[in-house]
């Protein structure tokens, strides 16, 4: 039993010592990653909606008043997380900010299983825009919204599997302790 | 789940009254890490079964072995 108290305390004073010097712990990481998620969850809904407001068109619906509640949620959303993740910024040089590389495994592992989905479905979409955009029938398949509304909702539908991934990987369960 | 890999961890936590935080800061790795680890989720590093083992005091094949 003493040691075990000894143990905990040992390890709560490394962990005061860890955020006084600013040493990344795989906490942080993961607490990092999970905020990823979170902002590219927020971000996905923002550009759907902005995609759903442009197909809906009759500005004066309540559809398309929702929707811009939703949109008007999600700039607050992404604006609230972003302020809330400066204090990850002390990080920056090691925690993997931009690269999204982690030293802790899981927390690796999720990045690149989540980043490899958004990497196919941005290359299948891409290529399909790509090929078919200039094509006639295809421009008028998509009205009334444009090609680059199309690419906004790919770009929406990749954030969203890469946010959802995140943090359905992430988490909490019964971890049996 | 991981339909090849079994492992002791939990076992060889409950004998030694460990929790899973415990572990985890012990080897230098998140608790969820180790969760997943634990549950059959994830299969960890070389790495990481080496530290489970050698912070046990026994041979990585006592922690992971194949089904």
């Amino acid at each position: 039993m003493e040691i075990n108290e000894t143990r905990s305390k040992i390890n709560e004073t490394r962990k005061k010592i860890n955020a006084r010097l600013g040493v990344v712990t795989p906490e942080i990481e993961q607490q990092y990653l999970a905020y990823t998620g979170k902002i590219s969850v927020a971000a996905a809904v923002l550009l759907l909606m902005s995609v759903a407001q442009e197909f809906l068109g009759d500005k004066g619906s309540v559809m398309y008043w929702v929707l811009g509640c939703t949109m008007l949620s999600g700039v607050i959303l992404v604006l609230l997380l972003s302020i809330k993740s400066i204090k990850f910024y002390r990080y920056t040089n090691r925690l993997g900010f931009w690269s999204l590389k982690f030293q802790d495994e899981y927390a690796d592992y999720v990045s690149a299983s989540s980043l490899r989905i958004t990497c196919h479905i941005m290359m299948f979409g891409g290529f399909q825009l790509a090929i078919l955009g200039d094509s006639q029938w295809f421009l008028e398949f998509l009205m009334p919204v444009g090609l680059t509304d199309a690419l906004l909702a790919l770009l929406g539908v990749a954030m969203l599997t890469h946010g959802v991934l995140i943090l359905w990987k992430l988490r909490e369960e019964d971890a049996g302790e | 789940m991981n339909e090849e890999l079994d492992n002791h961890i939990h076992k060889l936590r409950q004998q030694h009254k460990l929790s899973q935080q415990e572990l985890a800061d012990a080897i230098g790795v998140s608790r969820k890490t180790i969760s997943t680890v634990e549950t059959g989720r994830f299969t960890p590093s070389v790495v990481i079964a080496l530290k489970i083992a050698a912070h046990f005091n026994v041979p990585v094949e006592q922690v992971f072995a194949l089904k």
